[in-house]
């Protein structure tokens, strides 16, 4: 929990010289709210960042979501500073009307205040819960589903993607057995082929989650010797014997070549 | 069997895995030529060229240790050697005793220049046996040659294919060596020392010669041919020690000292042949001294194809054998000889679905043997000193990590005796993932006409295909 808040302490010191410490701390039981609203966000970050591409049309951005914290403190002061967040501001406008609002920060809030700010809190979460419902959607829309199914719940959209995405990444990288089994199976010869006893079902922290389940293992062996021995024969080098009668003519480059002098010394 | 069992060797994963890591091993290596010449009444007729062994590794250095820390001195330290015909009664009258030399690449070395056989023995063919112990009379065991095959002296006639063993296929390995006026002490062989070919009087090389196709480039790889090595072919030969190459010859028959070259004959077993470079046909491959040189024949006035040759660039072949064995006494205590060492000839893989077996094809088996996958035991049984067979190791065993069962995995074989002596063997065994029955039938070349949608169509059904038990877990 530390460290998810930290960026947030962060957050705090940079905003402070425009707004007091007091007036932070009035809006106590929002705040707590924030924080675990935060926390999740911080979840989601982690997608919105995998799957930038798909999530354009949620119109909420990585950048968005600091913008709406930065309204937060910002919207009174500046109508100007919304990042172009368009809905934020419109949605925030009740704190634009409320102009001299900074002046009365210094006293209690009213009742009329709280239940302003608590409005616009509650607003703001509605708007945050949407955006990740839009990208959880957006995921969705993406991932493989049976066609008889109902709609995937959130953890498994989340837990079908990393599936899908570990499946793709093979897909990719291996020359897939997707593409052309027919001819695989025809070019090979008859194979040992062991089934492995693993019984235990896969979790989404196995690295092979959501690759096809393994068939088994195919058993070789291999004469190590021979295949040093064409190994040292696809690889020799030729050296070739020098020929006298052409000794004293490029005497030195000759002697170089097949024996150094200074091998003798040496 | 005659070990001595003190106190029951620790054996385990741990052990083997740590021996797998340094292979404190110990090789005994035996080159020997594949035929022998017999010697009749009182001749001596040498093997040639002369059976040698090379001993590497680092378990020997640490068996000395191992001796000398058991209280034994230095002078009963030391690794003697004597090398027969296999069927002499144990007299050390007919052995030779080895003079084991350290070689600059720590590589000790000996060479059994006087070895015959006489026309008293009257096998067809024989093996040589070396015994190998240590100067205190420590024994480490007794090791076999390949099979020797008796000639009474080289074929004159032109040499029938049928003849198969006394050709020289290619791809096989010889020895050449050249005797000025057939005189032994003038015996030199053709070797290799520090990347150069040399004419040795001392050690010898076993080449490998392979017929080559003459579409040969200069990069030194050339399309190799199968068959028998016949006169008027294009061979190369490269060294198997060292991968150093001639470039490539024709291969010429000799007769008196002339090089002919209308002959197409297959070449046969301690025949006298010439090597013509290809790239410039006056000139043969020629030892001075112990330099090997290029020689320039000079026509024969009288033959059209033949050319005169020197005494240097005539040479003889002969096919070789090598044979390697290599163990480690590292998990034993036992001083027991290491002998009979088993050799697996052939392996044979039986069964699948969820019991594979392998079966061992060789010699020297016996129930005292296990097979190890790598650092797991085989549940082994024993047929015959012919036969074994073993049940492969299911792959989880090998990989403590999941992922691992994606990527092939390969583990060395060796048989373990029951007092901890490893006998390593040339295989290796892999396990290959193999993935799920293919699809259900496609729409032939779907997917040469498939557009994007039709492609993610196809990789969505497959996902959902292959992934179901995902679908099926919430």
């Amino acid at each position: 929990m530390d460290t998810v808040l930290d960026p947030f302490s962060g957050l705090d010191s940079f905003s402070s010289p425009y707004f007091d410490d007091d007036d932070f701390f009035t809006d106590h039981s929002s705040r707590d709210h924030l924080d675990t609203d935060e926390f999740l966000d911080d979840d989601v970050e982690f997608l919105t960042s995998q799957i930038q591409e798909y999530y354009k049309d949620s119109r909420i951005t990585h950048n968005g979501e600091y913008c709406d914290a930065g309204n937060f403190s910002f919207s009174s002061s500046s109508s100007t500073f919304s990042y172009g967040c368009a809905d934020s501001t419109s949605e925030l406008s009740p704190h634009r009307d409320d102009g001299p609002l900074i002046k009365r920060r210094r006293r209690m809030r009213s009742e009329a205040e709280m239940q302003q700010l608590r409005q616009a809190a509650n607003v703001r979460e509605r708007r945050r819960m949407q955006s990740i419902n839009d990208a959880f959607e957006g995921l969705r829309s993406h991932i493989p589903t049976l066609p008889y199914e109902k709609r995937l719940s959130k953890v498994d959209t989340l837990r079908l993607a990393i599936g899908y995405i570990n499946f793709l990444a093979e897909l990719v990288q291996s020359d897939m057995p997707i593409r052309n089994p027919h001819t695989d199976a025809l070019n090979q010869p008859k194979k040992v082929i062991i089934c492995h006893r693993g019984t235990r079902s896969p979790s989404p922290s196995d690295p092979d989650y959501g690759l096809p389940p393994l068939a088994g293992h195919s058993l070789s062996w291999t004469d190590e010797k021979q295949l040093k021995d064409q190994n040292i024969i696809r690889t020799a080098k030729v050296w070739t014997p020098e020929d006298p009668r052409k000794l004293h003519l490029k005497s030195s480059l000759n002697n170089i070549e097949n024996e150094p002098p200074f091998d003798l010394i040496s | 069997m005659d070990q001595s069992f003190s106190f029951p060797p620790v054996i385990n994963r741990d052990a083997v895995r740590q021996y797998l890591q340094f292979h404190p091993d110990q090789t005994v290596h035996i080159l020997h030529a594949k035929v022998a010449q017999k010697s009749y009444g009182n001749e001596k007729r040498f093997f040639c060229p002369p059976p040698c062994i090379y001993l590497s590794g680092p378990g020997w250095k640490l068996k000395q240790e191992h001796l000398k820390a058991s209280g034994l001195g230095e002078a009963s330290c030391r690794l003697c050697g004597y090398m027969s015909l296999d069927n002499t009664e144990g007299t050390q009258a007919d052995s030779f005793k080895l003079t084991l030399e350290e070689q600059s690449d720590n590589r000790m070395f000996a060479c059994a220049k006087s070895l015959y056989i006489s026309d008293t023995d009257k096998r067809k063919h024989f093996r040589l046996v070396l015994k190998l112990f240590f100067s205190g009379g420590q024994e480490v065991g007794s090791f076999y040659s390949r099979l020797i095959k008796v000639i009474s002296k080289p074929s004159q006639k032109r040499q029938s294919m049928k003849n198969a063993d006394l050709c020289i296929s290619s791809g096989s390995r010889v020895s050449l060596f050249n005797r000025l006026r057939s005189q032994t002490v003038s015996t030199r062989y053709l070797a290799v020392e520090d990347g150069a070919f040399v004419a040795s009087a001392r050690q010898w090389a076993a080449f490998t010669i392979t017929l080559v196709g003459d579409q040969s480039s200069d990069h030194g790889e050339y399309s190799v041919c199968e068959g028998y090595i016949c006169y008027g072919c294009v061979v190369q030969l490269v060294c198997t020690d060292t991968g150093v190459a001639l470039p490539p010859m024709v291969i010429r028959k000799v007769n008196k000292q002339h090089a002919i070259l209308d002959v197409d004959e297959p070449v046969s077993q301690l025949h006298k042949c010439a090597f013509q470079f290809k790239d410039n046909n006056q000139m043969y491959l020629c030892l001075s001294n112990e330099k090997i040189i290029q020689f320039q024949a000079s026509a024969c006035p009288k033959e059209r194809s033949r050319e005169l040759l020197n005494d240097g660039s005539c040479w003889t072949i002969i096919g070789t054998e090598t044979v390697e064995y290599t163990f480690s006494e590292s998990l034993t205590c036992s001083q027991g000889s290491i002998s009979p060492v088993p050799i697996i000839t052939a392996l044979e893989l039986n069964g699948g679905g969820h019991v594979a077996m392998l079966e061992l094809h060789g010699e020297n088996f016996g129930p005292h043997l296990k097979v190890w996958f790598g650092d797991v035991e085989a549940e082994t049984m024993f047929r015959s000193p012919k036969s074994m067979l073993c049940v492969v190791p299911d792959v989880s065993v090998f990989s403590g990590e999941w992922r691992w069962l994606r990527h092939p995995v390969t583990v060395p074989l060796s048989l373990l005796r029951l007092d901890g002596l490893i006998y390593r063997c040339p295989f290796s065994f892999t396990y290959t993932p193999e993935h799920s029955a293919p699809p259900p039938p496609r729409r032939p070349g779907a997917e040469h006409t498939a557009d994007g949608d039709t492609l993610i169509a196809t990789i969505h059904q497959e996902f959902t295909r292959t992934n179901f038990h995902l679908f099926m877990q919430s």
